[in-house]
């Protein structure tokens, strides 16, 4: 029975410790860089002036098939959440051609900011990001909730955004 | 017994989900583990390029070329990729991919006076598994023919 009661308790300080862990990594999730971002139409957006919003920058090509894919969800979400407080910005990595993916952003009807690379000093800047797709989320104070290889989980990033934008 | 058991896994479950939000994405391998490449001297004429996938991998048949640089004296003849798996993509149509080890020949119009050459391999893959794709590769080989 003590050996039970024992064992019980140590369960319990590691979960309290595990929560503690949980709540000191959450403190220290890494702030987004302040990222100026070109659009396709010139105009400019800064990251920092997103502040308040939740934000996802998705790093994708034009030759990645898996990129493409997600489009019709990213345009979707995007329609839903924008007016709550939702922005989408998806980068186009430095080797990608800026006629197609301009070509891409037109024919998909692409609703969100679409932003070449030239350089890669975006992709440097996240994570050194190489591969495609990579998906930054960034809460509304600019910290990065999390950081994504390969395809989103819509079902998950839906239920985030509802509980945080209370859509 | 069964219910300390309960308890347990309770509180693995409660610590797996509070160590959730810090958990690791599975990285990527750097692409020169990704996609081997060897590439050596068949004969006088013909350079051999050894392609090996790591598991999971791929490379895109039509995403793989090659060119010569600095090699006055020397041309590509053909290029001589084998038949690789084919794929249907709802954006790009149907691609050939290779998972496996392939060996591509490049066949040369090549002066005996052209004793060196560069050999440019470019090539461009993604990882199934993570669902990744890679930037193009682009390796330079200095070949030295006898």
């Amino acid at each position: 029975m003590a050996f039970k009661r024992n064992l019980l308790f140590a369960l319990a300080a590691i979960a309290v410790l595990g929560a503690a862990i949980a709540s000191y990594a959450l403190a220290q999730r890494p702030a987004a860089p302040d990222a100026m971002f070109t659009m396709l139409d010139g105009r400019q957006l800064r990251l920092a002036d997103l502040r308040g919003k939740t934000v996802v920058v998705m790093f994708w090509a034009t030759s990645c098939p898996i990129c493409k894919g997600e489009m019709p969800d990213l345009v979707e979400t995007y329609r839903k959440y924008q007016p709550c407080g939702f922005e989408l910005i998806a980068v186009a990595m430095a080797y990608d051609s800026p006629e197609q993916v301009k070509n891409f952003a037109e024919s998909g009807g692409l609703p969100f900011p679409v932003v070449l690379d030239t350089g890669g000093d975006l992709a440097r800047a996240f994570s050194d990001t190489k591969v495609v797709p990579t998906t930054f989320l960034i809460d509304g104070s600019g910290k990065f909730v999390s950081r994504t290889l390969g395809a989103i989980d819509f079902t998950k990033l839906r239920q985030y955004l509802d509980a945080s934008l209370g859509a | 017994m069964i219910k300390l058991k309960h308890a347990a896994l309770a509180a693995i479950q409660i610590l797996m989900l509070q160590a959730g939000v810090a958990l690791a994405a599975e990285e990527p391998l750097p692409p020169d583990q990704a996609f081997k490449l060897k590439v050596s001297l068949r004969d006088p004429n013909t350079v051999t390029a050894e392609f090996t996938p790591a598991k999971g991998h791929y490379l895109y048949k039509n995403k793989t070329f090659f060119a010569l640089k600095n090699s006055s004296g020397a041309l590509i003849r053909e290029v001589r990729l084998p038949p690789g798996e084919v794929k249907n993509d709802p954006f790009f149509g149907t691609m050939e991919t290779y998972k496996k080890p392939i060996q591509v020949e490049i066949v040369l119009d090549r002066t005996p006076k052209a004793k060196r050459l560069t050999l440019l391999a470019n090539y461009q893959g993604c990882n199934e598994k993570i669902g990744v794709c890679y930037p193009p590769q682009q390796k330079s080989f200095d070949l030295a023919f006898p």
